[in-house]
């Protein structure tokens, strides 16, 4: 213990010069510890159409028929109509998710089936890629690709939802 | 079928689907029960602005016979009331309302009516009045999106008090907007992270989200039962991207403190999920609003159409049946039509007087929570001694406004039903003592105050006001047995 203490204090001593460093960092990419903030309903609708379908929401004009008759037609209004069933949750995570689902099994969107997948890493980091802006890292990699090695349930919608439903999707 | 129809109903009754429950691997229950000894409380605002002489008085018929049947509960309104008199003009043109015949004996006779009771402070708004039937803080809240009471609501503290997740404490509301930043308080031991969760049945609870979702242009149907565009339920794929975001989610910072948003446990989220995800997977579209409800307004091919109200009652009794949670709080707000609609006013209380007829039916027969829920009902304030003029009908009556304090904005009632309340029991007390209080009667302050006193919140409840300078309100003894 003494020595341990004069060895603390010779360098102490040695140390007759400061030097202010400006602080670095060896990269953030899960997004930085900057606290996020979460998109608002609008935004969020916003942001999944354009990266799961490649376009803004719209109004499009819905028809009802019945043996090929049509009862009626009516203009639907896709961002106002989903923001309103997102502010009717206190957090709408649930209901985002759900959407996000629902567009996964609609009729704009084309997912390659699982087993046409060649190298699902390179799927995996596309994903990442494509909806969060960066590569995910060797931990997140190897999760993913696991999980899909091992579980029938994980393929390509899988990984989307898990990504879209994340809090780093999730924050502006 | 028509444009009206379709979107109402969303097509319910075609066909059957019975959709399973998803994520259940994933759920983690955690209770409250014993920290508030099994017991449960709903509290239920009919709103928008009920005045008494309409609801107990029954001035213009009985037009809430399930609750207080047909004899006026409050003098100077004679002795019987007839059916509810709708002008004969209006009645023509609107469709007619769907009600199950009234209950023999009145639900008032099962618990305790306070006929006088007092809105006594604070601006009689929709807003102000259902914060402070979350929180028995009279408040001056404005009418914005981070509007926050200064106190905790009841949700808050009984999660806090109880440990209880969010899952145990349900806000639903017919109203959006605003109304949201009601399930948390800005006071700094409570707050966001004590929320309860917020539901607006009328926003959440629409097949037209499917049909956007899915991408739906054009659906053609050959035959009733056809199935419908739904989102699909996939508990195995819900389950793995659930774990998959929980890895994702294991590598990024928490939501900023100061968020606007509230965000839940991923419990909790996983459960509403699944909950959620039941109901869009329904092909039939009846989980949004069944026709075995039973109330409503009769369509032209004979089914029913629900309400706000109605659809705002009709899923509190699906997550009450299904989350059993200890505190659920009710915002009606069809009776407002009354600005410049007086008939439609007088149709709304008989709905919803059906409506909440059904909710108490509804917990009676589940015997878990028929043992153990105390419902309390009350409007969150009333309307004007006067009319405004608006929309006058052929009885010569016109709309009716709230807001500048009369005593018709602030004359109301409370009813309140359960296993520890005095049944058989109509009483107007005064004399009830208080510093700062110059009704000397009950008022709203105090059915909340009892409400949270059954689940052993009271001293909390009552410290947290004093502490911020309210004046906490009283337990209404005369309806506890």
């Amino acid at each position: 213990m003494t020595r341990i203490a004069m060895m603390l204090a010779l360098a102490l001593a040695a140390c007759a010069t400061t030097y202010d460093y400006d602080p670095t960092t060896v990269g953030d990419p899960e997004g930085g510890d900057r606290a996020p903030r979460s998109k608002t309903s609008s935004q969020f609708v916003r942001g999944v159409y354009a990266d799961l379908m490649g376009r803004t929401p719209t109004m499009f004009d819905f028809t009802l028929k019945f043996n090929g008759a049509t009862q009626f037609t009516l203009p639907l209004d896709e961002q106002g109509q989903l923001v309103n069933a997102l502010d009717g949750l206190g957090d709408a995570l649930p209901m985002r998710n759900l959407i996000v689902n629902g567009l996964l099994h609609g009729s704009e969107i084309t997912l390659p089936a699982k087993g046409s997948v060649s190298d699902p890493r390179d799927y995996i980091r596309e994903q990442f890629t494509r909806l969060l802006g960066r590569e995910p890292n060797a931990y997140e990699l190897e999760g993913f690709a696991s999980a899909w090695d091992r579980d029938a349930a994980v393929g390509p919608r899988t990984i989307i939802r898990a990504i879209v439903g994340s809090r780093e999707y999730q924050s502006q | 079928m028509n444009r009206r129809n379709f979107l109402k109903t969303g097509l319910a009754g075609l066909g059957a689907m019975a959709a399973t429950s998803g994520l259940a691997p994933l759920i983690k229950v955690r209770r409250a029960a014993a920290a508030t000894g099994g017991k449960r409380v709903v509290i239920v605002g009919i709103g928008g602005g009920l005045r008494l002489r309409e609801s107990l008085g029954m001035a213009e018929g009985a037009t809430m016979p399930n609750l207080f049947g047909t004899a006026p509960l409050i003098s100077g309104f004679g002795t019987a009331a007839g059916a509810p008199r709708i002008a004969p003009e209006y009645a023509a043109r609107m469709p007619a309302l769907v009600l199950p015949a009234p209950r023999a004996t009145p639900l008032h006779t099962e618990g305790t009516l306070i006929t006088n009771l007092r809105y006594a402070d604070g601006p009689p708004g929709h807003l102000q009045g259902h914060g402070c039937l979350l929180s028995g803080y009279y408040n001056k809240l404005e009418n914005r999106a981070d509007a926050h009471l200064p106190v905790p609501t009841v949700f808050e503290l009984h999660r806090r008090h109880s440990n209880a997740p969010a899952t145990d404490t349900w806000y639903l509301s017919v109203v959006g907007g605003f109304y949201r930043a009601l399930i948390t308080s800005d006071h700094p031991d409570y707050g966001s992270r004590y929320a309860g969760i917020y539901l607006q049945p009328p926003g959440v609870m629409q097949p037209l989200t499917s049909i956007i979702a899915t991408g739906t242009r054009t659906l053609d149907l050959k035959q009733a039962g056809d199935p419908l565009p739904t989102i699909p339920l996939d508990t195995a794929e819900d389950a793995a991207v659930a774990k998959l975001t929980s890895l994702l989610d294991g590598n990024t910072p928490a939501f900023a403190a100061g968020d606007a948003t509230v965000h839940l446990s991923p419990d909790d989220n996983v459960r509403i999920q699944a909950h959620l995800s039941e109901i869009y997977a329904d092909t039939t579209y009846n989980k949004f609003f069944p026709q075995s409800f039973g109330i409503g307004l009769r369509k032209t091919d004979g089914t029913i159409d629900a309400t706000s109200d109605l659809r705002t009652i009709y899923h509190a009794e699906r997550v009450l049946t299904k989350f059993r949670p200890s505190v659920m709080a009710i915002t009606l707000l069809d009776v407002d039509v009354c600005h410049a609609d007086f008939n439609g006013y007088l149709r709304g209380q008989q709905l919803a007087d059906a409506g909440v007829a059904h909710l108490w039916d509804t917990i009676q027969a589940d015997p878990e929570l028929r043992d153990t829920t105390t419902m309390i009902v009350l409007p969150e304030h009333g309307r004007h001694l006067f009319m405004n003029g608006n929309n006058p009908d052929s009885l010569n009556r016109s709309g009716i406004d709230h807001g500048q304090g009369d005593d018709g904005d602030r004359d109301v009632w409370m009813l309140a039903l359960g296993p520890d309340i005095k049944r058989n029991n109509v009483i107007a007390p005064t004399g009830v003592a208080q510093s700062g209080r110059g009704s000397g009667r009950y008022e709203t302050i105090d059915a909340v105050m009892t409400a949270m006193t059954v689940l052993g919140h009271g001293d909390a409840m009552t410290s947290e006001l004093t502490g911020a300078g309210a004046r906490p309100g009283v337990v209404v003894q005369e309806v506890m047995r």
